[in-house]
C-alpha cells in the first residue's frame, strides 16, 4: 500500500511538474528542424507564469460559463492522467474509473471548452468549437474502438489490467491486431493533442485555426489554465498509448530499482510522443480541413480492422 | 514617350474606355485631377488605356458646381476603385456606380471634404464623425459572418475582411482596405522633384525600386532628361534584385499558409541572404534611397557587385532544391492545387496585373510590353501558366525568380562603367502630364505626374499593382474554405501599404 502510494505520488508530481517541459521539447525539435535555435525547453514554463500575472479580459457576452469552463478543463484532465499508469502498473486513482471513464473525462473536457468558446459571442470562437466538435465525432470512435482493441486482449477495460497484462505477455503482446490498434491511436494522438496534418498549434492565422481559435478569446490566467491543461493532455495521451500499447517498464513494486527504470522508460516513451509531434509539425503541410475526415476515418478503420483481427483470427 | 491627351466629353469617357479595352487594351488608370491650378476653372478626370500603339490618355473636363459623369464601372469593371476613389479624394461622382460606399476615405470623414481639391490645405484635419461602416453581407439560413482583422492575431498590416459563410464554404468576401491612407499624393504636391522622392519610394517598404523607378521615369519624361547607360543596366540590376527577393520571400509565405515548416524557414533565410546583398550593393537592405530621377543617388558598390555572381550561384542552386522540396510535398501541392481558381476572362475583366495575370494565362508584362531602363536591349522571358489556382501562381513566381537571377547575370556582364546620374535638362512647363509604368513583383505599377511651376508636383497619382489586384483576391475566395483564405490571400501576397498610400 505504500509502495503504490509512493508510486503513485510519483505519478502526480512527474505529469503536474512535467507538462510544460514537453511543449519545450516539441518546439526544441521543431526548431531544430528548421536550422533555428528555438526558444528555451522552460520557455512554457514562462508563459503560463507570464499569463497568470496578466489580467483576464472576459467579452460582455459571457456568462458564468467562461470563469468556470478552465477549472473544469483542467480538472478533467487532471483527473484522467491519474487514471492512466504511467510509473507504477497501478494508476494514481486506482479503482476510480477504467478506459471509458478516461474517453468520457477527454469528452467532458472538450464539450465544456467548445461552450466556452462559443460563450464569448464571438466569430472565431464560434468557428473554432465547430470545428473541433466536428472534428471529435470522429475522434472518439475512432479512440474508442483503438483503445477496445488492447482492452480485449488483455479481458478488461481497466488500464491498470491492460498494462500488467500486457507487461506479463512480453512480446507476445505485440500481436498484429493490437499494431493495427496502436496505429488507430496514434493518427487520433495527433488530432487530439493539434498538431500537424490536423493543426498548426504555431499559426496566427486566425482563420486556419482549430483548439487555438476556441482559446482565442482567454487572456491572463484563464488562458493559462486553458494552455497547462493542453500541455498535460499530451502527457495524458502519451501516457495512454504507453499503458495500452507499449506496456514495458511500470514498476509493480516501489523499489529503487523499478522506480528508476519506470521513470526512465516513461521519460522516454513521453518524449518520445513530444520529439514524433515535433517532427511532423515540422516536415508536414496542413491538410485541407474537408480531407481530415477521411485521415480521422482511417484511424477508425484501423481500429475496427484490429478488432475483427482480434475477434475472428485467434492467434 | 510623352503620349497626347484627348479631350472627350464626359458622356463618351466609358465607352471609348471600353472599347479601347475590347480592342485589346489594358486599363491603366483614372486620375481626378482639379484643373484650377493650371489655368482651368474646373475638375477634370482622365482615363488611361493601354493599347498596342502606346498608351491613349482621354480627359473629360467636369464643372465644379457638378463634377459627375456616368461611370465606366459596369463597362469597365477594373475601374470601379479608381472611380470610387476620386469620388472620394475629389468629389467627382461616378453616376450610376455599382458600388458607390466609401473606399479611401471611411465612413466617419465628413461628406463634401475632398482632400485633394487644391482649396483644401495640406493641414486641414475635418471633425471625425462616428463611423457607420455598411458591410456587405450575405443573409440566409446557415449563413453566417465572420468579421476579420483589421488587427491581425500576426504582425501583418491592417485589412478589414468581411465573409459571408455558409459551413466551411465562403459565399463572399467584402475586403475592406484603407486603413492606412496617409494622404501621400497630397504631401508631394507643391514640393520639388527630388524632395518628392523620398515620399513616394516609401509609399511601401518592400516596392521600393518599383515606385522609385516609376517615379524616376516620369521626371525625366517631363524633364526630357536622358540618363546615363550605366543607369540603364543598374536600375535593371536594382528592379531585378527586388522582384526576386519579393518572390523568393512570397514563395516562403505562401508555405506558411499551409503550415509548411521547412520551406519557410528555407525560403526566409535565401530572402535574408538577398536583403544582406541589397545592403552590400546599396548600403539598403530594402534597396531604398538608390534609385533617383537622372539615375541613381549613388554609384553601387564595387565591393558589393564583386560578390553578387558567386552569393547568386549559391542563392540560385539553394532556391531550386528548395521549390523542388515544395513540389515533392504532396501535402503541399494537393493544398495548392485548384485553390483559389482565378479564371482567364476574371482576371482580364478585374484587370490583373503581375503574378496574379500570368498565372491566369494573360501574357502581361511591362518589362516586354513598355520597355523601359535596359529592358529593351534583354530578352526578357515572361512567364504564363494557365492554371489559375494557387499552384500556378506559385509556379510563376518560382520561374520568375530564377528568369531574375539569369537578368541580374546578365546585366552584371554588360553594365558599363561610366557616369552613375545626369542633371535633370528642362524645366517641365505647368501642366505638363507624363505617365510612367513599371513591372513591380506584383505586376505594372503605373504612376501620373504633372508640373506645377518651377520644377515642383502639380499632381501625382501612384496605382500599384496591389491597387489593381485587390478585387482580383476577393473574386477568388468565394467558393473555397475559410481556411484556405489566408493561403489564396498568401498566394496574391499583396501590399496593403501601396494600396493605401
Amino acid at each position: 500500500m505504500a509502495g503504490s502510494l509512493v508510486l503513485g505520488a510519483l505519478q502526480v508530481a512527474g505529469t503536474l511538474l512535467l507538462a510544460p517541459l514537453l511543449f519545450g521539447v516539441t518546439k526544441r525539435v521543431k526548431a531544430r528542424l528548421q536550422y533555428r535555435r528555438g526558444p528555451s525547453l522552460l520557455q512554457p514554463y514562462r508563459d503560463l507564469a507570464k499569463w497568470w500575472r496578466k489580467e483576464s479580459v472576459e467579452s460582455d457576452a459571457a456568462s458564468p460559463l467562461t470563469a468556470a469552463a478552465p477549472a473544469i478543463v483542467l480538472a478533467s484532465v487532471v483527473v484522467a492522467t491519474f487514471l492512466v499508469p504511467m510509473v507504477g502498473i497501478v494508476p494514481p486513482l486506482d479503482g476510480w474509473g477504467d478506459l471509458l471513464v478516461v474517453i468520457g473525462l477527454l469528452a467532458l473536457g472538450r464539450f465544456v471548452l467548445a461552450l466556452s468558446a462559443l460563450d464569448a459571442g464571438s466569430a472565431f470562437g464560434g468557428m473554432g468549437s465547430s470545428r473541433e466538435v466536428a472534428i471529435a465525432t470522429l475522434v472518439e470512435p475512432a479512440l474508442l474502438l483503438a483503445l477496445a482493441g488492447a482492452a480485449l486482449a488483455a479481458r478488461s477495460t481497466d488500464l491498470g489490467t491492460i498494462a500488467g497484462v500486457g507487461q506479463a505477455a512480453g512480446l507476445s503482446w505485440y500481436t498484429p491486431a493490437l499494431l493495427l490498434s496502436a496505429a488507430a491511436f496514434a493518427i487520433v494522438a495527433v488530432a487530439e493533442t493539434g498538431h500537424e496534418p490536423v493543426e498548426n498549434p504555431d499559426t496566427h492565422l486566425e482563420l486556419t485555426m482549430i483548439h487555438e481559435g476556441m482559446l482565442l478569446e482567454a487572456s491572463g490566467p484563464r488562458l493559462a489554465i486553458l494552455m497547462y491543461a493542453a500541455e498535460l493532455k499530451l502527457v495524458l495521451v502519451a501516457g495512454l498509448f504507453g499503458a495500452a500499447f507499449l506496456p514495458v517498464g511500470l514498476a509493480r513494486t516501489a523499489s529503487p530499482v523499478e522506480i528508476l527504470v519506470a521513470l526512465g522508460a516513461t521519460l522516454a516513451k513521453v518524449a518520445g510522443a513530444a520529439v514524433a509531434l515535433g517532427i511532423l509539425d515540422a516536415t508536414l503541410a496542413k491538410m485541407r480541413i474537408l480531407a481530415l475526415p477521411g485521415l480521422l476515418t482511417t484511424a477508425s478503420l484501423l481500429g475496427a480492422v484490429g478488432l475483427a483481427v482480434r475477434l475472428w483470427l485467434p492467434s | 514617350m510623352a503620349e497626347p491627351v484627348e479631350h472627350i466629353a464626359p458622356v463618351a469617357l466609358g465607352p471609348r474606355v471600353a472599347e479601347l479595352i475590347a480592342d485589346g487594351g489594358h486599363f491603366v488608370m483614372l486620375v481626378g485631377l482639379d484643373e484650377r491650378s493650371v489655368g482651368g476653372d474646373g475638375l477634370a478626370i482622365e482615363a488611361v488605356v493601354a493599347t498596342q500603339s502606346g498608351l491613349a490618355r482621354l480627359r473629360a473636363q467636369l464643372p465644379l458646381t457638378n463634377p459627375s459623369y456616368p461611370t465606366m464601372s459596369r463597362m469597365v469593371p477594373a475601374a470601379h476603385w479608381d472611380e470610387r476613389e476620386a469620388k472620394d479624394l475629389l468629389g467627382i461622382v461616378p453616376i450610376g456606380h455599382p458600388d458607390p460606399r466609401r473606399l479611401v476615405l471611411h465612413e466617419q470623414w465628413p461628406s463634401g471634404y475632398a482632400p485633394l481639391r487644391k482649396d483644401v490645405p495640406v493641414d486641414r484635419q475635418p471633425a471625425l464623425g462616428d463611423h457607420h461602416f455598411v458591410p456587405f453581407e450575405v443573409h440566409g439560413e446557415g449563413v453566417y459572418q465572420l468579421p476579420v482583422g483589421p488587427i491581425h492575431a500576426g504582425v501583418i498590416e491592417p485589412g478589414h475582411f468581411r465573409f459571408s459563410a455558409i459551413g466551411e464554404r465562403v459565399l463572399h468576401l467584402d475586403a475592406r482596405l484603407f486603413f492606412v491612407h496617409r494622404g501621400l499624393e497630397k504631401l508631394v504636391e507643391g514640393r520639388t522633384f527630388a524632395r518628392a522622392l523620398p515620399i513616394v519610394e516609401r509609399a511601401c517598404g518592400v516596392c521600393t525600386v518599383t515606385h522609385a523607378l516609376a517615379y524616376a521615369q516620369a521626371v525625366e519624361s517631363l524633364t526630357r532628361t536622358t540618363i546615363p547607360d550605366r543607369a540603364r543596366w543598374a536600375r535593371v540590376l536594382l528592379a531585378e534584385l527586388e522582384r526576386l527577393y519579393n518572390h523568393v520571400g512570397d514563395l516562403g509565405n505562401m508555405c506558411a499558409g499551409v503550415g509548411f515548416q521547412p520551406a519557410i524557414s528555407r525560403l526566409g533565410w535565401l530572402r535574408e541572404r538577398l536583403l544582406q546583398l541589397n545592403d552590400a550593393l546599396t548600403g539598403h537592405r530594402y534597396l531604398t534611397g538608390i534609385v533617383a530621377p537622372g539615375g541613381l543617388a549613388a554609384d553601387l558598390s564595387p565591393d558589393g557587385l564583386a560578390i553578387l555572381p558567386a552569393a547568386l550561384d549559391d542563392i540560385g542552386a539553394e532556391l531550386a532544391a528548395a521549390v523542388r522540396s515544395i513540389i515533392r510535398s504532396e501535402g503541399v501541392m494537393d493544398r495548392f492545387q485548384g485553390t483559389g481558381l482565378v479564371g482567364p476572362a476574371e482576371a482580364r475583366t478585374l484587370g490583373a496585373l503581375g503574378v496574379a495575370a500570368r498565372a491566369s494565362g494573360l501574357l502581361l508584362d511591362l518589362r516586354a510590353d513598355r520597355p523601359y531602363a535596359a529592358y529593351g536591349e534583354l530578352d526578357v522571358s515572361t512567364t504564363v501558366f494557365h492554371g489559375g489556382d494557387v499552384a500556378a501562381r506559385f509556379h510563376v513566381r518560382a520561374q520568375e525568380a530564377h528568369e531574375a537571377l539569369r537578368l541580374v547575370r546578365e546585366v552584371l556582364h554588360e553594365m558599363p562603367d561610366g557616369p552613375f546620374r545626369a542633371p535633370l535638362a528642362a524645366v517641365p512647363a505647368t501642366g505638363a502630364s507624363e505617365v510612367a509604368g513599371v513591372e513591380g513583383p506584383r505586376g505594372a505599377s503605373w504612376l501620373w505626374l504633372r508640373a506645377g511651376p518651377d520644377g515642383t508636383i502639380d499632381r501625382l497619382r501612384l496605382r500599384s499593382a496591389s491597387f489593381a489586384n485587390w478585387p482580383v483576391v476577393a473574386a477568388a475566395v468565394p467558393g473555397n474554405l475559410v481556411p484556405d483564405f489566408p493561403l489564396i490571400n498568401k498566394s496574391f501576397e499583396l501590399c496593403y501599404a501601396c494600396t493605401d498610400r
